[in-house]
């Protein structure tokens, strides 16, 4: 692509380059074709045959290519009590919406802080960069890590004991749904945080000031303004730490205890490695992509009707 | 540096450190577990070394599986980098019907478990015939970060001022030159934000990259393996490593930046 | 101009084809048996050659990798796999192009080799065949006279337990359900927790395969047993690493484990004993077998020749602690690493131990234990 700097005047474009709206048109569809190929065979056909895999039977050495229901029946019809797996998905997004409302709610401050009570920028740079750090360290190391901080004879334990909190030391903290979700929060905080820094960052602030200058008081800015401004980075984070939280089977494996290590995700993951009946996993798969499919579609009416008081993302004069 | 006001501007302040501090005290135990002479972490502590420093550089799997994530992370960036980028330029100049239905899908993968995106693309390798292996996780992390890149750019290519491209047409640039010359300096902030995140999320893949690496082990698929069968605070050693070497790469273009911003 | 565009776009989308045609390394389908070429045995430069195993933690331990890597001029690459089940998944994914040895225990051996997964061993390559006593070589691996599996170690799923809370360990399967053990026990994460149940109910003491064969009922009934014991279990170890953290970090007072744990954890310098109690244990038996379709048959060959060896097996034991298939290992062997393989009484203690055996109904036996982790 050697073009000369200087825009050529007037006539003699060389013909390789018009700006006829219909050349226009098929170079940018050019641009797109490469991505849209690689994604219709590597992501939409995968998923696509993993649809077919769920319909299929599982053999005793191999999968039959024969159509049946029974994966879906299995799913929705076995167990009883607490084990069937319906009621195990039901429960991992119970877990998933605990772990999205608590990041939300440590998140949002944070991000607050440092968009609008931190003035230099570099200082607010380097606070964010500092909130995003803890990403760079392996998820199975910080899970870890929270093995030492919530065990009975751990960090945390030792603390309490020594404050004189408490008298005996809490068992409940490490091995349960307690630490997943600790954990989960932990790792998915950043997650969540930087659409909403990214969000508060694009409000005008000359808007913020406005609102004070005609008497609003901070904290009618702050419900009026600012927050219905950051719904679109609090939703984007949501969905985020939501979808991020359903699919984990790490954390509950690493920290969870006999009841609590095993969420919907451990299932699937185990149909393809224990217990070996990939039908039934890809069964369950889909219906995971349709849970999560719909509650995205949800999250994002939910974003649009916010999105409406800022069209262009914070260019829009009030 | 900071506004000191009030009352609740002191709440925010305190809420906003209290949760650095919960985000930092996991990385603290990591960093200062690194030093432990005992081969199992265990509370307390069992005494002070700097010996896992030195032996994770011999520990030959460790290292081999920390250049082979490297390896990954750059090419699935660069390939994503490559595909996606020239996609959010074309999706941003031209309209039809299903961009929508692009952007979502895309961000599949982001939004599934891991696990159903790993499972898709290894029935669908084996069907191709393609062995499990380092080319196919760079092939499952490119599909992946597809979905940190485009939307992205391309949300950053909405927010460019039109009437910048619309005046360089004007004065009788063409396409590639608009392109090379006023769009993508404008963007290239987010084209390396973008890059930036996607190695940091490929560095730490799993369960993509648990489907489809049969014998080539990346780092954390090798940090999960010892975490469960023969750990050390080599691993400590090596996850702090990786740290500063990040902290030190922020400081140093934050610094860098200093006129920028 | 829309010629060019489209020629870029052809381009872009042939280099595509082309990256994935490269990818697509000899994929499956190469189901010629390795054991059908003829090789020079004598040959010992194999010029860097990769040998992939698929093992159990510790089967690749760097004392007899490097002796061998540096006799043959190769490398040896170890992936492991944390269940029986696993070790089938990661096999089936990968097959002969990934893997070239694998070592599954005894629910899964005769399974493998009918499935088709596993080529013949020659077992006249195999130094260490005759020196191994008749009753190790089980025939579930061997089919038409053709031997499929070489017997490598075995051992058993014991008690281990901390004296201080247990002073003379348990003497029935039946204590780890008293309130004593809540939140203080651990049991593998694994479908044998269930042939428990069966040696509980007494199921194999006249048919030992009785407990990998039961019926619903008793399906149903060790369900319930489990999903009981879930509130003394602190955490279901999935790796052996599990345990010793659990044990190191004073989660848990007693657990089912492997010989190896409580050998790693007395070495850390905890107390522990281990026991069996009365209803008797389960154990493993463990065979090397060469993956069907691998590309390193004589290599493969050469490695099961050297672990079942005398002194391969003396070097496999003293790391692993697990008893040996080849008597002739003792001479390898000190007193201390004899005594805790139990070399001695070999013969007493494979008789004690209701080795794990291939499951018909294994579909059934992974409902019931993911029931009863999914019971709250």
């Amino acid at each position: 692509m050697k073009k000369p700097k200087a825009p050529k005047a007037a006539a003699a474009k060389p013909r390789f380059f018009t700006s006829s709206v219909s050349a226009r048109r098929f170079l940018f569809r050019g641009l797109l074709v490469p991505m849209v190929i690689w994604l219709l065979l590597f992501l939409i056909i995968p998923y696509l045959q993993l649809l077919l895999y769920s319909f299929w039977t599982n053999g005793k050495f191999t999968i039959q290519h024969v159509l049946t229901l029974e994966n879906y029946m299995k799913f929705f019809t076995s167990g009883t009590g607490t084990n069937r797996p319906v009621l195990v998905l039901l429960d991992t997004l119970r877990i998933a919406v605990i772990v999205t409302v608590i990041a939300i709610i440590l998140s949002y401050p944070l991000a607050y802080f440092i968009n609008f009570k931190v003035q230099s920028p570099r200082a607010k740079q380097s606070l964010y960069m500092l909130a995003i750090i803890p990403l760079w360290i392996s998820y199975v190391m910080r899970a870890y890590s929270w093995r030492l901080i919530l065990g009975s004879s751990g960090i945390l334990n030792a603390l309490l004991l020594w404050l004189g909190v408490i008298h005996e030391p809490l068992n409940v903290l490490l091995y349960s749904d307690v630490s997943v979700i600790i954990a989960m929060v932990h790792i998915y905080t950043p997650y969540v945080l930087m659409p909403m820094y990214t969000a508060m960052e694009q409000i005008p602030r000359n808007l913020v000031e406005a609102s004070k200058d005609l008497g609003g008081g901070k904290i009618f800015t702050f419900f009026r303004v600012v927050f219905p401004l950051s719904l679109p980075g609090v939703i984007t984070g949501a969905t985020y730490a939501f979808a991020l939280s359903m699919g984990d089977f790490l954390a509950p494996s690493l920290l969870g205890g006999a009841t609590s290590s095993t969420k919907i995700a451990n299932i699937v993951q185990q149909q393809f490695g224990t217990s070996n009946n990939w039908p039934y996993g890809a069964a369950i798969a889909v219906v995971i992509f349709l849970v999560v499919i719909s509650v995205l579609a949800v999250a994002g009416k939910i974003e649009k009707h916010f999105s409406k008081l800022d069209p262009e993302g914070g260019k829009t004069a009030v | 540096m900071i506004k000191k006001k009030s009352l609740s501007s002191g709440l925010i302040i305190t809420l906003g450190i209290l949760v650095l501090v919960f985000l930092y005290f996991p990385v603290a135990v990591v960093f200062i577990y690194s030093f432990n002479s005992d081969t199992i972490n265990s509370f307390p502590m069992g005494g002070f070394s700097f010996k896992w420093y030195g032996s994770l550089f011999q520990n030959r799997e460790l290292m081999t599986s920390l250049l082979n994530s490297l390896k990954v992370a750059l090419a699935g960036t660069a390939i994503a980098v490559i595909v996606g980028v020239p996609a959010a330029y074309g999706m941003h100049r031209v309209h039809f019907p299903g961009k929508q239905l692009l952007n979502r899908i895309v961000i599949l993968p982001m939004m599934l478990p891991g696990v159903i995106t790993g499972i898709a693309i290894l029935a669908f390798i084996q069907e191709a015939g393609i062995r499990q292996g380092m080319g196919a996780v760079i092939l499952g992390h490119a599909t992946f970060l597809l979905g940190t890149v485009l939307p992205q750019v391309y949300t950053r290519l909405r927010q460019l001022d039109k009437s910048l491209e619309e005046a360089a047409t004007d004065l009788g640039a063409t396409e590639v030159q608009t392109f090379f010359q006023v769009v993508l300096p404008n963007i290239k902030t987010s084209i390396i934000g973008a890059a930036l995140l996607s190695v940091t999320l490929s560095m730490d893949e799993i369960p993509v990259t648990y489907f489809l690496n049969g014998t080539f082990t990346t780092l954390p698929i090798k940090i999960l393996g010892m975490t469960r069968n023969n750990f050390s605070p080599e691993v400590n050693a090596i996850c702090s490593i990786i740290l500063i070497l990040s902290v030190a790469a922020i400081v140093a273009s934050v610094a860098m930046n200093k006129k920028e911003v | 101009m829309k010629k060019s565009n489209w020629i870029r776009a052809a381009a872009l989308l042939m280099t595509v084809i082309l990256a994935s045609g490269l990818l697509a390394g000899c994929g499956g389908g190469t189901t010629s048996s390795g054991a059908q070429a003829a090789y020079d045995w004598t040959k010992t430069d194999f010029g860097g050659a990769e040998l992939n195993l698929l093992v159990w933690e510790q089967y690749a331990d760097e004392s007899f990798v490097k002796p061998f890597e540096e006799k043959y001029n190769c490398k040896v690459n170890a992936t492991y796999f944390a269940s029986s089940d696993d070790l089938l998944a990661k096999l089936k994914a990968g097959g002969g192009d990934t893997y070239d040895v694998v070592s599954p225990s005894g629910d899964m051996a005769g399974y493998l080799v009918q499935a088709g997964l596993i080529d013949k061993i020659d077992t006249a390559h195999i130094s260490g065949w005759t020196q191994i006593p008749d009753v190790f070589k089980q025939d579930d691996v061997v089919i038409d006279g053709a031997v499929y599996g070489i017997p490598y170690t075995w051992g058993p799923d014991y008690v281990i337990y901390d004296p201080a809370d247990y002073p003379n360990g348990i003497s029935s399967w039946k204590e780890l359900w008293d309130d004593k053990a809540a939140g203080r026990l651990s049991l593998h994460d694994d479908v044998s927790n269930i042939y428990m149940i069966g040696q509980m109910l007494g199921l194999d003491k006249t048919d030992k395969s009785a407990i990998y064969n039961m019926t619903d009922e008793q399906l149903a009934y060790a369900q319930e047993q489990l999903t009981l014991l879930n509130k003394n279990v602190v955490k279901y170890w999935a790796a052996g690493g599990e345990l010793e953290d659990l044990f190191m970090n004073d989660e848990v007072d007693i657990a089912v484990g492997w010989p190896s744990t409580w050998k790693a954890l007395v070495d850390a310098g905890l107390d522990l004993k281990w026991c069996i109690p009365e209803e008797g244990c389960t154990g493993w038996f463990d065979r090397l077998m060469i993956v069907s379709g691998s590309k390193n048959y004589q290599l493969a060959t050469l490695w099961i020749d050297w672990c079942t060896s005398a002194e391969g097996q003396a070097l496999t034991s003293k790391v692993t602690t697990f008893s040996v298939s080849n008597p002739e290992a003792a001479q390898y062997m000190t007193e201390d690493e004899k005594e805790i393989a139990m070399v001695d009484t070999m013969y007493d203690m494979f008789d004690s131990i209701n080795f794990w055996s291939y499951v018909e109904n294994r579909a059934a036996y992974n409902d019931v234990w993911t029931a009863v982790k999914t019971t709250k």
